[in-house]
């Protein structure tokens, strides 16, 4: 379980960095109430440009503080956590993973045991069970010993969501997961992440431009509103309109 | 997939074999041929009234272990530089590290700072110099994204150093000068048989905190952020990388001089033989690749020996540019 605090998020903007004196001005982007994610939901956020999404995921990612309020994983205080700990939490998928060569499948999606593994980074039988059920899940059994670089871009983010997948996590989230791909394997790749939702008991994040495949797929929207500088909720099903005129 | 993979095992017995191969021949070579009895008198019983075995003891077995021991050192600093910057073509020679090392090393034989005065002075300012620059490099890769422009960094504060070395040679006493200078042309004679001992000592620290570095390295692959995201500590991560390349560029700096190019093609052609990204078999494979290509290089010295007189950082960079432009025109 996810919650969001009084959350403000934002940033520090530096003002009059030429002169000596570095003033920090906050620059507030939004602010939430009190937002709880269940497990087994399917949340996209959408929200124009510059109005917060990648601030959001990176203030959830622990790359920046909250201005104000407080995240909470399962009743702990987010940033009080370690990044061991952090990471049995919470996986990533980036938008973009352009492959490593000479990495294969197997080894990206094994990656994700890393926070469970000891410093020799040895697998367990335990581990091992794990990478093949994800690899199944995902479909990815043929894939096995291919290098990163070579797979299509398709094949790239499944193979990454598998990765995020190994991790045991009960949050994943994707930055606009769908942006490089082409049609089919948008709706490949949103049917996946729906049916791990539901099978795995995981809390999904995306971020998308991609409204009409949101609203298809997902079962809650969080929009930001760049006018009233909030966040607002939306469970399905969603009165499309609504949403679009009130954000966009 | 288990950290023990038979297949690059093998890989790694066949280039040991080789090595291993290579060395004993190599310890047969010098001004004249020493036969194998000798050389195992001479290594580990030996009798000071016997030319053949003083030679061994004195001249050959140390040249051979400081090849074997220099290949190794440059090449795992190779390839840990390369991880850290994500770039195929980082290495100590081409970022500066070296130089960084040249530098304090000058200052220390040739100004009247004598604060480094011994053996181990050398080393230490050596490490220090490396570290330094390591240091440098470090802080400009935060601001400086382009791989290439952080190569033309590196470059660019090379030639910031050699010219702070020019300026030191320019006023020193002609003795320490010519010491200096044959210190830069890279050699495998300089080191004693019971320098060895330290030399070793210095390579097998940093080659273990490399190892121990092995998890994190792998998953530095997918990048900063999403390393971090699995656990890593990646300020902690970078300082200790740095830490373990100057360990190992400087020492080998200190006794051998600055040996150009070979931290950058080894880990390449690693890469290329083994066919992993696992550190685990690239460590293993950089260690035995390095020194494997100095030992040749050191055959090749001693064959051309009766003819002329080739340094080592020559022809390691006769080697070396040519690898750097191949891997420029296939992977930029």
């Amino acid at each position: 379980m996810l919650t969001f605090q009084d959350l403000h998020i934002g940033f520090g903007v530096s003002k009059g960095a030429i002169t000596k004196i570095k003033r920090k001005e906050l620059r507030v982007l939004f602010t939430s109430e009190n937002l709880t994610f269940k497990p087994g939901e399917f949340v996209a956020v959408i929200g124009p440009n510059g109005s917060g999404k990648t601030t959001l995921f990176n203030t959830i990612l622990g790359h920046q503080e909250p201005l104000s309020g407080a995240i909470e994983i399962q009743g702990k205080i987010w940033k009080d956590l370690d990044k061991m700990e952090k990471a049995k939490h919470l996986s990533f998928v980036p938008s973009k993973f352009n492959g490593v060569d000479h990495l294969t499948v197997y080894d990206l999606v094994a990656m994700g045991r890393a926070p469970y593994t000891n410093m020799l980074n040895k697998l367990t039988e335990e581990d091992q069970l794990v990478i093949q059920k994800v690899l199944v899940q995902l479909g990815l059994t043929n894939f096995v010993n291919k290098n990163t670089i070579n797979l299509s871009d398709g094949e790239r983010q499944i193979a990454m969501i598998g990765k995020a997948l190994s991790q045991e996590a009960e949050i994943m989230i994707l930055d606009e997961p769908t942006a490089f791909l082409d049609y089919n394997n948008r709706r490949k790749v949103l049917q996946l992440l729906k049916e791990i939702a539901k099978v795995n008991n995981q809390i999904i994040f995306i971020s998308s431009h991609n409204l009409e495949l949101c609203f298809e797929y997902c079962s809650r929207v969080v929009a930001i509103d760049a006018n009233a500088k909030q966040l607002l909720d939306f469970s399905a099903p969603f009165d499309k309109e609504k949403i679009i005129n009130k954000v966009f | 997939m288990n950290v023990i993979n038979s297949n690059y095992w093998k890989k790694n017995l066949v280039l040991f074999a080789l090595l291993l191969g290579l060395v004993l021949y190599d310890l047969t070579l010098g001004s004249f041929l020493i036969g194998f009895p000798d050389i195992f008198n001479g290594v580990f019983n030996y009798d000071s009234s016997s030319t053949e075995e003083l030679t061994v003891r004195i001249f050959r077995f140390p040249r051979v272990v400081t090849a074997i021991l220099s290949g190794a050192a440059l090449s795992i600093a190779g390839l840990l530089m390369q991880t850290l910057f994500q770039n195929p073509l980082a290495g100590p020679y081409v970022l500066g590290i070296n130089s960084g090392s040249s530098l304090l090393v000058a200052i220390s034989t040739m100004s009247s700072f004598y604060i480094f005065g011994s053996d181990l002075g050398i080393v230490a300012a050596a490490m220090i110099g490396a570290f330094g620059a390591g240091l440098f490099i470090l802080f400009c890769s935060v601001y400086v994204k382009n791989k290439i422009s952080l190569l033309l960094i590196g470059i660019m504060f090379g030639s910031f150093a050699g010219a702070l070395v020019s300026v030191i040679q320019a006023y020193a006493d002609p003795n320490n000068l010519k010491t200096f200078m044959l210190w830069s042309f890279g050699s495998l004679q300089g080191v004693a048989f019971n320098q060895l001992g330290i030399l070793a000592l210095v390579v097998a620290i940093g080659v273990f905190l490399s190892v121990v570095l092995v998890k994190p390295l792998n998953l530095l692959l997918l990048g900063d952020k999403s390393a971090s995201l699995l656990g890593v500590n990646v300020k902690a991560i970078r300082f200790l990388i740095i830490v373990a390349t100057s360990i190992l560029t400087g020492v080998i700096t200190a006794f051998c001089g600055p040996i150009a190019f070979v931290g950058l093609v080894v880990p390449n052609m690693v890469k290329v033989i083994y066919k992993t990204t696992n550190h685990y078999h690239l460590l293993s494979g950089s260690l035995l690749g390095g020194a494997l290509l100095i030992v040749v290089c050191d055959i090749a010295m001693q064959l051309l020996l009766p003819y002329f007189n080739l340094p080592l950082n020559a022809l390691t960079a006769l080697i070396g540019a040519p690898v750097v432009m191949w891997i420029i025109m296939k992977k930029f």
